[in-house]
């Protein structure tokens, strides 16, 4: 058991005599009333490093008579997560906005208004988030009784009208079918003359209602629609969400499992880190730097074929460990291509960032300052290139990360540079922790047969993707099914710093190196 | 600027001859799954597959002998490639080896009907003429 | 009587055959949409102007105008808030025009189906030409889809319904592999 006299001391304090219960050694969840948690929470805020992370609502109406918000934050100092569990009743249905204290909360509370019906008080900008303009009121689809399959009747498209530009400004629309090979997506950017002064973003065209459908399927199908969140984070998703079954289940997975997930959640990395820096290069029109970084990430896609089967190492993670071992020849082709990356990324990074024209187009573009990134809760790369120094493999260990030798870069200027620098270096350290894992690899099996999790048990789990932490809860209701599936994707998270780095100095050209250097998912971000 | 030609030529061409030349994916590479109707025992009431199918490409239809039974034997089990995601669950759970993952990646057809394999299953020749399609199109 | 399943596949290639004689040349310009995917069909799409795929050498180039596209690349499962947005598309492209769904997601609907959130495939909404199942097809299937679209390669896949006698066949396989199922 970790010792946890700091934190616990200062929630006693806060919370008196309340029970603070450890269902795992890394998580304190504490059930707290709707009349005291804004106040306390403030106090707490003031005391304590907390850091806020995700914010979602469960409608238990049926069994406990009320709907419940979850509310996580982590204490990176202790390496533990901090879980409060708010019981909301029918007849209010409505509690106090974070917003004031953690702006970040500000759009997770948006989503549990429109999709569970509970309204923020004083909230500073009640609109709906991601359901599709013509999704009708008063359904709400986190609800238990709403079902996904069932078609509804379009409502009329409520749009959200921003105000009009004064003179001399101009909107410039964009999206969502845009130029070039992307996801849809809708900017309005505000620019007086070149120069950029606001943007407003519209990444929800995508909702598939995932969770949705994952509480309706049977729960050896859940791991395939985590999958397909966000395609390129595959590995990622269905880790955490495997990783949620065998916590709720109390199963740990054999030492094998461990240590191929990572070894195969960082080739997810790698060929995510390479497509980064290939986009980034078309963003500034360097077509060779483009072309090698493509070269090297279709290289590392192949390699994933011929261990997985799949070239985004889809149907690999299932709960207890993985369908599939890793060969000797495997084992092979993977030292061979490191060994060839390691030679080359080096160089191909400082000639990329030797290269004015490249370089003069990230230098200063698109700042998220450390303040912002703080407020925001930027996370992932975008987080670290603007001074937030955390990184789930290292500061909540999963899978062998406990075993892996690493660092973890940090750069406070928040510009695309800094960006672009982050994830060149995290690619190199990936290259560190896949030889540390395969050196290390032990024998045995790779899976051990996993119950089903009791009726009513829930269990919290998390991945860092290549965009940065996903965090997946799932409450186990009746009928080998979930009776709540929660997905936080890292886009989702960093969606909201976005809009904050466009005004300063950024001018519309910009605007490509901008987007392409926070890297962001649209579909992650709508589920 | 130079060091950047330099690196391009260097690198050489990697381009693959398609389709002047057949690439091959490599082994295990999941393409497409294929059945085997011989093998299939969904005649005789066999939905291992079709329970597992998240988007419903394994799928029953059912002959309508008139008791309206959850378990009778299909009539038709159909194999769309339009709906399959690859997944290869199917070809885990199937008792009798009817179905297999091959490395096949020429999967593009004009018509969606092309992307069908139905396994028809006669269970009489009255029961052919009486056969009214209940599509139980729908997984778990 | 309905025509045979042959018999509507050769149809719908001379259909598509007519309208590519009409495209000039063997270029094609090629507009993408993305109508709801999970991103790992844009990722394919992306590597094809690698140096591994390189469809320019086959005279293939993404446009990023419609007005200047011979065909529509949809991936995706055709969300809501997509599907204004792929008609005003699919209505800005000229004549002739194109239509390719990529993906299962495309196709039908893939791991997501029809549902509250999304139609389950553009082949509602659009007359689609090609179909490129997948999840998500790789870039080589991707290549065989738009070349067959031009009908520059030849289909693999055939649809069929095949008749297997129950009562012959179904006893003796039944014994040597046992069943797991009740019924």
């Amino acid at each position: 058991m970790k010792e946890h006299a700091g934190l616990k001391q200062q929630l006693t304090a806060a919370y008196g005599s309340l029970p603070i219960k450890q269902p795992h050694p890394d998580e304190l969840v504490l059930a707290i009333s709707s009349e005291s948690f804004w106040p306390t929470l403030n106090s707490l805020r003031e005391t304590c490093e907390i850091t806020f992370v995700d914010l979602f609502g469960v409608d238990l109406r049926s069994t406990h008579d009320a709907f419940q918000l979850h509310l996580i934050f982590s204490f990176d100092a202790e390496q533990t997560w901090l879980h409060f569990v708010i019981d909301i009743d029918e007849q209010t249905a409505a509690f106090l906005s974070l917003a004031s204290l953690f702006p970040a909360a500000g759009w997770y509370e948006r989503v549990i208004w429109e999709e569970l019906g509970l309204l923020p008080q004083n909230h500073p900008l009640l609109h709906r988030l991601r359901l599709a303009p013509d999704w009708p009121e008063q359904v709400y689809p986190a609800r238990e009784g709403f079902t996904w399959k069932e078609p509804i009747t379009a409502h009329e498209p409520i749009q959200f009208a921003l105000e009009a530009a004064p003179v001399g400004v101009v909107d410039y629309p964009l999206g969502p079918v845009r130029s070039g090979i992307v996801e849809s997506g809708h900017y309005t950017l505000r620019t007086v003359g070149e120069e950029l002064i606001d943007i407003s973003v519209q990444p929800f065209y995508k909702q598939r209602g995932i969770e949705q459908r994952a509480e309706e399927v049977s729960l050896e199908l859940v791991p395939l629609l985590a999958e397909r969140i966000s395609g390129t984070s595959a590995f990622a998703h269905s880790l955490a969400f495997c990783q949620a079954y065998e916590r709720a289940a109390e199963l740990d997975v054999p030492p094998r499992a461990r240590f191929l997930r990572t070894l195969l959640a960082e080739l997810e990395r790698l060929y995510n880190h390479l497509g980064f820096q290939a986009d980034l290069c078309q963003a500034t029109g360097l077509s060779v730097g483009q072309a090698q970084f493509d070269l090297w990430k279709e290289q590392v896609l192949r390699l994933n074929a011929r261990l997985s089967g799949h070239r985004y190492l889809f149907g690999l993670n299932i709960p207890g460990g993985l369908s599939r071992d890793l060969t000797e020849s495997g084992q092979e082709e993977i030292h061979t291509l490191i060994s060839a990356l390691r030679k080359e990324l080096p160089a191909l990074s400082r000639q990329l960032l030797a290269s004015s024209s490249h370089r003069d187009r990230l230098e200063r573009t698109g700042v998220l300052s450390p303040q912002q990134a703080r407020e925001y809760c930027a996370v992932g790369p975008v987080g670290r290139a603007s001074g937030r120094d955390r990184d789930l493999r290292r500061d909540h260990p999963y899978a062998a990360y406990a075993q892996m030798d690493f660092t973890v870069p940090l750069l406070q200027e928040g510009d695309a540079l800094a960006r672009a620098k982050i994830v060149l270096e995290e690619g190199e350290q990936t290259l560190r922790i896949i030889e540390q894992a395969l050196a290390q690899l032990p024998a045995g099996a790779i899976a051990t047969p996993c119950p089903a999790p009791t009726p009513g048990e829930s269990a919290l789990s998390w991945a860092e993707s290549a965009r940065g932490e996903c965090l997946h809860w799932i409450l186990m209701g009746e009928n080998g099914k979930l009776r709540r599936y929660r997905v936080r994707s890292a886009s989702f998270a960093n969606w909201q710093a976005f809009s904050l780095a466009i005004p300063g100095h950024n001018i519309l050209t910009d605007f490509p190196v901008i987007e392409q250097s926070f890297g962001l998912s649209f579909a992650g971000a709508n589920g | 600027m130079f060091s950047w030609i330099r690196k391009g030529l260097r690198t050489g061409i990697l381009t693959t001859r398609y389709p002047a030349a057949h690439d091959r994916m490599p082994e295990g590479f999941r393409g497409r799954p294929v059945i085997d109707p011989a093998r299939c025992l969904a005649g005789q009431g066999c939905s291992a597959c079709v329970a597992l199918c998240l988007p419903s490409a394994l799928y029953l239809t059912r002959a309508d002998n008139g008791t309206g039974e959850a378990h009778a034997p299909a009539a038709s089990l159909t194999l769309d490639i339009g709906r399959c995601v690859m997944c290869g669950l199917c070809i885990d759970a199937c008792p009798a080896d009817a179905l297999r993952m091959v490395e096949e990646y020429e999967l593009a057809v004009t018509n969606q009907e092309d992307l069908r394999v139905t396994a028809s299953y006669a269970i009489g020749p009255d029961q052919l003429a009486s056969r009214k399609e209940n599509h139980d199109g729908t997984s778990a | 009587m309905e025509p045979l399943l042959e018999e509507r596949t050769v149809e719908a290639a001379e259909r598509l055959k007519a309208r590519i004689q009409r495209l000039f040349g063997r270029s094609l310009h090629i507009r993408h949409i993305d109508a709801g995917s999970c991103n790992a069909c844009e990722s394919e799409v992306k590597l094809l102007n690698n140096p591994y795929y390189d469809i320019q050498r086959l005279g293939m180039f993404f446009t990023p105008a419609p007005r200047h596209a011979d065909l529509l690349l949809v991936t995706g499962t055709l969300t809501r808030a997509m599907e204004d947005p792929l008609r005003q598309t699919y209505a800005a492209m000229p004549d002739p025009r194109l239509v390719v769904a990529v993906g299962a997601c495309a196709c039908s609907g893939g791991a997501f189906g029809s549902s509250a959130y999304s139609r389950g495939g553009i082949g509602e909404i659009v007359p689609v030409d090609v179909f490129i199942p997948g999840c998500p097809p790789s870039p080589l299937t991707l290549i065989h889809g738009l070349l067959l679209a031009l009908g520059r390669a030849e289909q693999r896949l055939q649809g069929r319904t095949i008749l297997v006698r129950n009562d012959l066949l179904m006893p003796s396989l039944a014994q040597r592999f046992g069943k797991k199922e009740e019924h």
